[in-house]
């Protein structure tokens, strides 16, 4: 699976959450309703935030949302959620998170490549301000590609 | 280097296999002493398996962990399970070939593919590597080393036997000790004076030739000199291997001892000669094998009648061992000494490189020859998605900066191997690397996108490299 095969449906724009945690269950549902994670790979993502902090807030603004593939995901899919109101992760200088991309991956190399074409646009400040602030799912997809 | 440091050190290198693993060798012996002290057969269930497996994959285990580290250990164990199953003989000597032999050879091959591997396949080639090597050289030892190890103690077997026949017992202690210290004493006991003392007992109801070999009293003389008048580990070593050796009746346990140095085989040969021709003068003998040489299973094996005259005979081969070996355990305390010396030059060194390491800690990096660096490890938890992520953004960089050599791979804290270079990792995690990295440059970041730091290591490394 590659960044182009990403649907409209895999992304949510402008999610409400109460606090982190209620941020990553939102931003994950969509994975669970479509059978790629089970609930307790949510679940270990939280417990894996609760033991070793925001280890996956990888920069200012973005989360790389994920936990060992063997707490319960099922197939490589992504979700990309926006949220605002930012959330507050505890991650120091890289809070607010605006985006978390949730990934389940069944192994530690399969979604090298994918992760790869996302590095670029990760890299890429003007795009990443651009995806923090887009209106729709369709625009969202349009940056993507 | 002259022979006698090479030799000793070799013997070092054996008892680097020997020692780390006494806990099992002990483990071994109590099991043994108390499964035939009372002839349980439970405790007897474990004496053959653990002897033929279990301590010499310890020991192949610990060999090859000294060469390369962890991942040697790995293949070691693999390899020498071929050896095992192709001999008939407990293959300590096999174990001790083959465990540094095939981590030296993955290490080999680790360094000529280091680099090669298309990124996000090390797990895979990692693991392959060493199934693959490993069984090739499993298969090797199965059908090449251990029939070649096997096949050496015919060549001693035809010496006993010349010897039995022709009434020369006493010289028998000239191919036996020093057979045994090569790890052939179960090939010695087992396959050729036990056939032929089982002979004898059809004849004489029980038979000597089953104390030539187990007779521990000659390796306790060594043990005693050592307990008494050796040096460092050496002595304080001595003292747990002389209770497995005489109790347990693991003989193996004092043949490091001779092989740290190597003279002590003539007090063995004087102290095995001794003993057999006492055992010989007596008449006595044991009614059937006492298998492992313990003084217990030797009393539990005794001809009636015959068990005072045997522990004479025993004591008298460990009094003559003993008192050939004070001085040369005492000599020889000058080449421990040296030793001694050496191991203390090396960890001066090893406390400057870790002076140096500390100094790169306190963040005066110049120190450290970022010349040499191919390999970033970047580490996260799972090792899956952060870490995963970071290593794809440094890679695009180091490349993006003509550092095409330079290969950053991701992989979880726990699995990171010991010989890193270069560890980056996030913030949080950063103890926790530097704690299992002493070796390595570790750099926190807590942006796994934009960190500063991804280009201040670019920049030092094009320096280095004059790029």
């Amino acid at each position: 699976m590659l960044l182009d095969q990403i649907q409209a449906k895999d992304i949510q724009i402008g999610l409400a959450a109460a606090d982190w945690q209620d941020a990553i269950r939102k931003a994950a549902a969509p994975l669970a309703a479509e059978g790629a994670i089970t609930e307790r790979y949510i679940d270990g993502m939280i417990q894996s935030v609760l033991k070793n902090g925001p280890y996956f807030v990888l920069s200012k603004g973005l989360a790389l949302a994920h936990t060992r593939p063997e707490c319960g995901a099922n197939r490589l899919a992504l979700n990309f959620s926006t949220f605002d109101p930012p959330v507050c992760f505890g991650a120091g200088e890289n809070d607010p998170v605006r985006l978390i991309i949730t990934l389940a991956a069944t192994d530690s190399n399969s979604h090298i490549d994918l992760l790869s074409e996302l590095a670029e646009i990760l890299m890429d400040d003007d795009r990443m301000e651009q995806l923090f602030t887009v209106q729709s799912p369709e625009e969202f997809c349009r940056l993507l590609a | 280097m002259s022979v006698r440091v090479k030799v000793q050190k070799f013997g070092s290198k054996l008892s680097n296999m020997v020692i780390p693993n006494l806990g099992a060798f002990i483990a071994w012996g109590l099991l043994t002493a108390v499964g035939i002290a009372i002839d349980n057969d439970m405790l007897r269930g474990f004496i053959v398996p653990m002897l033929n497996y279990l301590l010499p994959i310890l020991i192949a285990f610990a060999g090859g962990k000294m060469v390369y580290d962890y991942r040697g250990g790995v293949i070691g164990s693999v390899a020498t399970i071929g050896v095992i199953i192709g001999s008939s003989v407990t293959m300590f000597i096999g174990a001790m070939i083959l465990g540094p032999l095939s981590a030296w050879i993955l290490k080999k091959f680790d360094q000529l593919i280091d680099g090669k591997v298309p990124m996000g396949f090390e797990l895979l080639v990692n693991n392959y590597s060493i199934g693959i090597l490993g069984a090739i050289i499993g298969v090797f030892g199965c059908v090449v080393l251990g029939p070649a190890i096997s096949s050496l103690t015919t060549v001693f077997a035809g010496g006993v036997d010349f010897l039995v026949v022709n009434g020369l017992l006493p010289l028998t202690a000239i191919l036996i000790e020093p057979a045994k210290v090569l790890f052939l004493n179960n090939a010695i006991g087992q396959g050729i004076l036990t056939p032929m003392g089982t002979t004898q007992l059809g004849e004489l109801g029980k038979s000597v030739l089953f104390l030539l070999e187990s007779n521990p009293g000659p390796g306790m003389g060594i043990l005693l000199a050592y307990m008494l008048f050796g040096k460092g580990t050496s002595k304080s070593s001595a003292w747990g291997a002389s209770i497995i050796h005489l109790f347990g009746g693991i003989h193996e346990i004092y043949f490091p001892f001779v092989l740290m140095n190597p003279i002590l085989i003539l007090p063995l040969i004087l102290g095995g000669a001794v003993g057999t021709f006492l055992f010989n003068l007596f008449g006595v003998g044991l009614v059937g094998v006492a298998s492992p040489g313990s003084i217990l299973s030797i009393m539990m094996m005794s001809y009636p009648g015959d068990r005072i005259k045997i522990c004479i005979a025993v004591a008298a081969a460990c009094a003559v061992t003993f008192l050939l070996a004070v001085p040369l355990v005492k000599r020889a305390g000058g080449g421990d000494d040296s030793s001694l010396k050496e191991a203390a030059k090396q960890m001066n060194e090893l406390k400057g490189k870790k002076s140096r390491i500390s100094s790169v800690f306190e963040g005066t990096a110049d120190a450290f020859d970022f010349a040499s660096v191919t390999r970033i490890a970047y580490a996260c938890d799972a090792g899956i998605g952060s870490s995963a992520m970071g290593a794809t953004v440094l890679q695009k960089k180091c490349k993006a900066a003509g550092l095409d050599d330079i290969k950053v791979f991701h992989i979880a804290v726990e699995n990171l191997p010991t010989d890193c270079q270069v560890v980056v990792t996030q913030e949080l995690l950063l103890d926790r690397v530097k704690e299992a990295q002493k070796g390595a440059y570790c750099i926190g970041v807590t942006d796994f996108i934009n960190a500063p730091q991804y280009d201040d290591l670019i920049d030092q490394i094009r320096q280095a490299k004059g790029k």
